[in-house]
């Protein structure tokens, strides 16, 4: 449990928005500069509270090593995330938080890593991206492979053009459907598994999208002989608390909450099969 | 300079074929490479060849009236491109478009097809090279159905 | 209730065909989760008053089995009745052992007196108990 300034967990911190920024037509970043900063792991998520319409968990998606802003890109998919979407500079939104397990980027030092992001899902992912380029020498080769639903809907498209220019990064774009004034890949996020570079024996794996597709990814990846212990997924459900206490995100034996959201492959591999868990 | 047989050797749909198999699929290929925007296999046409791509990015599409070319999948070094060379009528369904200059082998699909019929256990080896690839197609395709960063709602 | 290995038996029968026998009868109804004495399932409610300026957060009951208990954008985590009485009754009899240790059950059988349809929890198991000896 929380000590110290915020004593208790369940209540948030009261932020205002200073910068919104659009993504994407359902997509928005928003900015805050919380007061003595807003350390976090990456991979950790905030509860975020649109007064009067609800409160859902939001993956943070800034820098860690900046703690001065706290960043989250948000997709409008439900009355809440829509009503914080639409919370302009100024709009005070409830926040508490930082919240589970974190992408083991320490852990995976000095060996390669491999990195699959599908759709929204490069946003939870993003402060892990942004710890590894700060901290590039300590680890081998690294591979980012991107899949999204189509050219126009691709998120960070500044950012991850400005990854693909670096040397000592491999950054592979692809959308499920296209034209052809995309020059880019066209196929599913899995299928550039197999056009990475890595040394399976000493890679860790990051995986972070839908469900559907991230089930789909660790096949490849298990094919490719990366082992389920070092493949990492992020999981998501539906969480009241956010700290292991009101069972909304219980998955098997564990809280996703405060278990999760970052899970070692092996550890719910078995479940993972199983449907409607 | 390379022969063809030491270019089949390499690429990894031909891996662990013995030498013996390899000088026979050389023997009906040749080397062909495409600029960027040249069409490997035009939709409709005859399909004579498939090609083992080395180097390059291929698109595999159709032209959709009003709305230009759509592009199904991208085909990259070590894939493959054409199968409508095994079946009858042995036309092809799509376009294959080099995006960037593309280094090839072309197989002539008459010749290769010959070769299976007189030796059907290295015709067996050839088809299910080929129905692996079919598969690992599908199944990709089928992902791309899912729509899966679509929201469903 | 036969309770040898039974965080063991549970967690190897997700794919039972019980589950799908037992949601015939079950309702869905949560009166299960609402008389245990364990069962600490909650939501969080937010009650605003008439001038809008304050908010109390509320902590109430919730059951899982509900249907927006494990809703998440545009869907249900567990649509099915039978994947609800899996889970309350795997968290209750087997996962319970991982989180605290022990039993989530304290025998005294509230749940199946206050179940309409009359279901009861020591069957059950047993029913999964005997389909595994069967099959063996």
């Amino acid at each position: 449990m929380e000590t110290g300034a915020n004593p208790n967990p369940m209540l948030p911190k009261f932020l205002r928005v200073v910068k919104r920024h659009r993504e994407l037509p359902d997509t928005w970043t928003l900015d805050f500069d919380p007061v003595g900063g807003f350390p976090f792991l990456p991979g950790q998520f905030n509860m975020m509270y649109a007064f009067g319409i609800g409160e859902v968990p939001v993956s943070i998606s800034g820098d860690p090593a900046r703690p001065e802003t706290l960043v989250h890109t948000i997709r409008a998919v439900g009355k809440v995330t829509e009503a914080l979407c639409a919370a302009g500079p100024g709009t005070e939104v409830g926040i508490r938080g930082p919240y589970g397990t974190a992408w083991p980027v320490v852990e995976a030092e000095g060996g390669d890593l491999l990195i699959i992001a599908g759709g929204i899902g490069l946003a939870p992912i993003r402060p892990a991206l942004y710890h590894i380029f700060a901290n590039r020498s300590k680890y081998g080769r690294v591979s980012i492979l991107i899949g999204g639903r189509s050219p126009e809907v691709l998120l960070y498209p500044a950012e991850v053009r400005q990854w693909r220019g670096r040397f000592d990064v491999e950054v592979e774009v692809t959308v499920d459907t296209s034209n052809q004034a995309w020059r880019g890949n066209v196929g599913v996020v899995t299928s550039l598994v197999r056009r990475a570079s890595f040394d399976p024996a000493v890679t860790t794996a990051f995986v972070c999208g839908p469900e559907v597709m991230f089930r789909y990814a660790t096949i490849e990846l298990t094919k490719a002989g990366i082992s389920p212990n070092r493949t990492f997924v992020s999981m998501e459900r539906n969480m009241k608390c956010a700290i292991g206490l009101c069972g909304h995100c219980q998955y098997g034996p564990d809280f996703v909450c405060k278990d999760g959201p970052v899970f070692a492959f092996d550890k719910i591999e078995r479940l993972f099969r199983i449907r409607e868990v | 300079m390379k022969r063809i047989a030491d270019l089949v050797a390499e690429h990894p749909i031909f891996a662990d074929l013995d030498d013996a198999d390899r000088e026979l699929i050389a023997g009906c290929g040749r080397n062909v490479t495409f600029k960027p925007g040249e069409l490997l296999t035009r939709e409709g046409a005859a399909a004579n060849e498939f090609f083992a791509i080395r180097k390059g990015k291929v698109s595999i599409g159709t032209h959709v009236p009003h709305l230009g070319d759509a592009v199904i999948e991208t085909l990259d070094a070590g894939d493959v491109v054409g199968w409508s060379w095994l079946f009858p009528p042995y036309r092809t369904h799509f376009d294959a478009r080099a995006i960037v200059a593309t280094h090839t082998i072309a197989f002539d699909g008459a010749c290769l097809r010959t070769k299976c019929e007189s030796d059907p256990a290295f015709g067996y080896k050839l088809i299910k090279r080929f129905a692996a690839v079919m598969m690992d197609r599908m199944q990709a395709t089928r992902l791309q159905l899912l729509d899966m960063y679509g929201n469903w709602r | 209730m036969d309770t040898e290995g039974i965080r063991d038996l549970l967690q190897r029968n997700y794919e039972n065909a019980r589950w799908d026998d037992v949601a015939l009868r079950c309702l869905s109804c949560t009166n299960c989760t609402m008389v245990c004495p364990t069962c600490f399932c909650s939501t969080i409610e937010d009650v605003p008053d008439l001038s809008m300026e304050n908010a109390d957060r509320v902590r109430r009951w919730d059951s899982c089995f509900t249907d927006d208990f494990s809703y998440i954008h545009g869907g249900n985590m567990r649509p099915s009745v039978s994947s609800r009485y899996r889970h309350w009754i795997t968290h209750k009899l087997s996962t319970w052992y991982d989180q605290f240790g022990t039993s989530g059950c304290v025998g005294c059988g509230r749940c199946i007196t206050w179940c309409p349809p009359g279901i009861d929890i020591t069957e059950e198991v047993r029913a999964i108990r005997a389909s595994e000896e069967a099959s063996s």
